[in-house]
């Protein structure tokens, strides 16, 4: 085993844990199916501390995952058997909010939501909006590309990261991008972002802020079938306009958010729409208009218009608790994150039915109807012998129905150790390969992040069921 | 078209034409001349590999051949009420998509909803081994393995060919105006520019030069509410007018062109940078008469017209000294003063461009013949 020496003398010991009852807190992350206890836990406190412990890393060849709240759906942030975790959460300071240039550069342990906080008084926001975004950091959000429900109109992470500081595997500190959202020569900050922390780690992150929206028409709607709720998605997408979020939710999700938040969605709906429009009140009321009009020649059975902002987040609760509200239905689940094209989500939605009468397990839907990003929620009791595995077999033909449907096995939440069999699925060998050089490029000795995103032959992490403690206590959720 | 330049009619001659040359440089329709100016490279052009391959108006997206021209396109989305928001520049002159991904332009709109980078989703290249790559996808949303399709943005041609390319694209907004406001300098030019662009009435594009000092704010939207959200400009910012149909496409083609400075075949240098920076070269640039500047995107993006008897030299210094790069997307190389003093071994390339370890070894990865000129 590799000897921590050096390391010490780097850290304080209150800073760098060995011990295996602390090390049990870094064991998981947001994939609660898959723990790894690490060799040590370091937590650094500036910049400079977590350089000192990459190159320490890249001299004796450890490997380390960078960490910050441990949200990652994907098993991201694994821990690696004989590898160090850095733990990030506190580079957590807001280096600078520029109301000037609309800008704010932050470090990673940031967490999403205190951007946005930081940038209000100044009527600004940072747009990507995660629903774990009370809690997760940006520097996961920037090494997984997270996203949101307003990802339609504003796009993910990288869109809106317009620059970073990074020190490589090789312990070499570069600084991608600027304070610009243009750029010249070719678009590494745009690499950097979603390469799921195998390159290196963001030290300083630019963001670009935009102009809070000044009013949201935030309208649930309730059908009598799904097929009802994704015609009209299509009639909203057809009609010309562009909404924030567009966003369905199927019976069983339904029927779990109602018990877990009570947020008083039609009664009887088979699937409930959400649809948001966002932007001056001119505006506003001009599309709130087009958009009644195109709901009206939908077969909708129920209509709510949200009239305040606190009717509003009460809609919005019902979507943002409906994966945590699932545990009360069943003990054990699997979020899938696959993307279909969205004239193709009926016919997925068929696919993902059939799937659950033909394993006979349970499988709720909440879906970004807007861009085809499907959150199939798999329900099964980890008590029961082969049930976790057979929940796994329905995960990977969903993904398989995404890749066959021209889509993709991940819209949001990155590919991590998760779906990593998959990607030669959904890649041809030519351009996995390409991304194993690239990777090899970065990180010649492989030590950042690895078993992430890559097929790997190394032993299979021990697996458990449940949901996340932080959830089970309500204080995160997935979207 | 310059005869040196091969002109593959499919993908197994692109690929033999790889495979028989040492070294190329992909190009389109050379709309950018200055960024073809590398020496010992065969140049070939994709403008016989173009077309559109698939177009789902209800998905948001299509793919293209990369030689497609950018006008092509955008006439075929806008008979389906879509376009690119980011206005790509130089389309009316024949710059295909793949060009324009190689070159990283976006025009002003990028303002809005964001630049090239943004709404390429997706693209196919062949690598200097001949070898097809994938990378992205087809659908807007993906997070799946790593993000070639903005990698190649800028990239130059320096990586691969560009073959194919998906692209996301939006409804087309019903109509739009543009209202313009003359400041009295510009230092007070850039403070309305922030606070236009931070304001609540989300506007389309935001653009200012100095010679004329008018900053220029582009709405769009449906036409019964671009009227109330004009006014408000006029209420809020006294000074400004607003500018006829004709006024303003005009003004706005001359930016997508390039052609707003008024110089003879100048020098277009396009220089990434902030408000602030923009100030500090602005009052450089303004002592001398053969420079102009058109300033984009809301500050982000300077475009700098350099005459023929401007002295390159001079700019370069002054963006090295604000650690800024710039890149010469049009005019003649060979009428330019010699940068004399530079590291660079490309022409185009003025200003301060970082070299890394890390770019140099992404280049020997993804280009391990050495087939496409060096980073």
């Amino acid at each position: 085993m590799q000897s921590l020496s050096g390391l010490e003398s780097l850290f304080p010991k209150d800073r760098l844990l060995c011990d295996p009852a602390y090390l049990a807190a870094f064991e998981s992350d947001g994939l609660t199916a898959f723990r790894t206890k690490p060799r040590a836990v370091v937590i650094p406190e500036t910049s400079e501390e977590v350089i000192a412990v990459v190159r320490w890393c890249n001299q004796h060849e450890v490997p380390f995952v960078a960490r910050g709240s441990g949200t990652s759906l994907s098993g991201g942030s694994l821990p690696v058997a004989e590898g160090i975790v850095i733990a990030l959460n506190r580079l957590n300071r807001i280096l600078r909010v520029d109301p000037f240039e609309r800008i704010a550069v932050v470090e990673p342990g940031v967490v999403n939501q205190h951007v946005s906080n930081a940038a209000s008084p100044h009527g600004l926001y940072y747009a990507p909006d995660p629903s774990s975004q009370t809690i997760c950091t940006i520097g996961g959000n920037v090494a997984f590309n997270s996203g949101g429900a307003h990802c339609l109109k504003y796009g993910m992470t990288s869109n809106h990261v317009i620059g970073c500081k990074v020190v490589l595997a090789t312990g070499e500190v570069v600084e991608l991008g600027g304070t610009s959202v243009e750029g010249v020569g070719p678009d590494f900050t745009g690499l950097f972002c979603g390469s799921e922390g195998l390159f290196g780690i963001a030290l300083e992150i630019t963001l670009r802020l935009l102009p809070r929206p000044e009013k949201f028409h935030t309208v649930l709607v309730g059908y009598r079938s799904l097929q009802a709720a994704g015609d009209a998605v299509s009639a909203v997408i057809d009609s010309g306009l562009l909404p924030g979020a567009l966003e369905i939710m199927d019976a069983l999700s339904i029927e779990a958010a109602e018990a877990a938040v009570a947020c008083g969605y039609p009664e009887g709906a088979a699937a409930v729409l959400i649809v948001e429009l966002e932007g001056p009140e001119e505006r506003i009321t001009f599309e709130r208009e087009c958009l009644e009009k195109v709901l009206a020649g939908t077969a909708s059975f129920a209509q709510r218009v949200a009239v305040d902002e606190e009717d509003r987040l009460s809609i919005w609760r019902g979507r943002k608790s409906a994966f945590s509200a699932v545990g009360r239905l069943s003990p054990d689940f699997l979020v899938q994150d696959g993307v279909v094209p969205r004239k193709r989500l009926g016919e997925a939605l068929v696919r993902i039915e059939q799937l659950s009468q033909r394993s006979g397990m349970r499988i709720a839907n909440v879906f970004h109807a807007g861009d085809g990003n499907l959150h199939p929620l798999i329900m099964f009791d980890g008590k029961e012998d082969g049930a976790l595995h057979r929940a796994e077999q329905v995960a990977a033909e969903l993904s398989m129905i995404c890749i066959e449907m021209g889509g993709s096995i991940t819209g949001e939440h990155g590919v991590g150790m998760e779906k990593r069999d998959f990607m030669p699925e959904m890649y041809d060998a030519n351009s996995m390969e390409m991304m194993a050089r690239v990777r090899d490029a970065m990180d010649p000795s492989g030590i950042a992040n690895p078993g992430k995103m890559f097929p790997a032959n190394e032993p299979p992490a021990l697996s458990s069921v449940g949901l996340h403690p932080l959830e089970k206590a309500g204080v995160i959720s997935r979207e | 078209m310059n005869e040196k330049v091969l002109t593959p009619l499919c993908i197994d001659e692109l690929k033999k034409m790889v495979a028989t040359h040492d070294r190329v440089l992909p190009v389109g329709n050379q709309t950018k001349v200055p960024l073809g100016s590398v020496s010992g490279c065969q140049m070939i052009s994709l403008s016989n590999l173009s077309g559109m391959l698939e177009y789902e108006p209800s998905e948001f997206t299509f793919t293209a051949q990369a030689g497609s021209k950018v006008s092509d396109v955008e006439a075929e989305l806008q008979e389906r009420g879509q376009y690119l928001p980011f206005d790509p520049v130089l389309g009316n002159a024949g710059a295909t998509l793949g060009g324009t991904i190689a070159s990283g332009l976006s025009g002003p709109g990028r303002f809005r909803f964001g630049g090239i980078r943004d709404f390429c989703i997706g693209l196919h290249w062949m690598d200097g081994e001949g070898r097809r790559i994938r990378g992205g996808g087809k659908v807007v949303k993906n997070a799946a393995g790593f993000d070639f399709p903005k990698f190649m943005v800028g990239s130059l041609g320096r990586f691969g060919i560009l073959v194919d390319v998906t692209f996301k694209v939006f409804p087309r907004p019903f109509r739009s105006l543009t209202w313009c406001l003359t400041c009295s300098d510009s230092d007070s030019a850039m403070n309305a520019i922030s606070e236009i662009a931070s304001s609540r009435l989300e506007v389309d594009a935001l653009d200012y030069r100095p010679e004329s000092q008018q900053v220029a704010v582009r709405l769009s939207g449906p036409s019964e509410v671009l009227p109330a959200l004009a006014d408000e400009l006029q209420h809020r910012w006294a000074g400004g007018e607003l500018w006829t149909a004709e006024q303003a496409q005009r003004y706005w083609n001359q930016v997508t062109g390039l052609t707003w400075s008024g110089f003879e075949d100048p020098l277009i240098v396009k220089v990434p940078l902030g408000l602030s920076k923009f100030l500090r070269i602005e009052k450089e640039l303004s002592k001398h008469d053969a420079f102009r500047i058109h300033l984009s995107v809301g500050g982000n993006l300077a475009w700098i017209a350099v005459d023929k008897v401007g002295d390159l030299k001079c700019l370069s210094d002054l963006l090295r000294s604000e650690r800024l790069p710039g890149l010469i997307v049009l005019g003649s190389l060979n009428q330019a003063p010699a940068t004399e003093g530079s590291t660079q071994r490309e022409a185009f390339k003025i200003g301060l461009w970082p070299s890394t370890q890390m770019e140099q070894a992404v280049k020997k990865a993804m280009d391990p013949l050495a087939k496409f000129p060096g980073v």
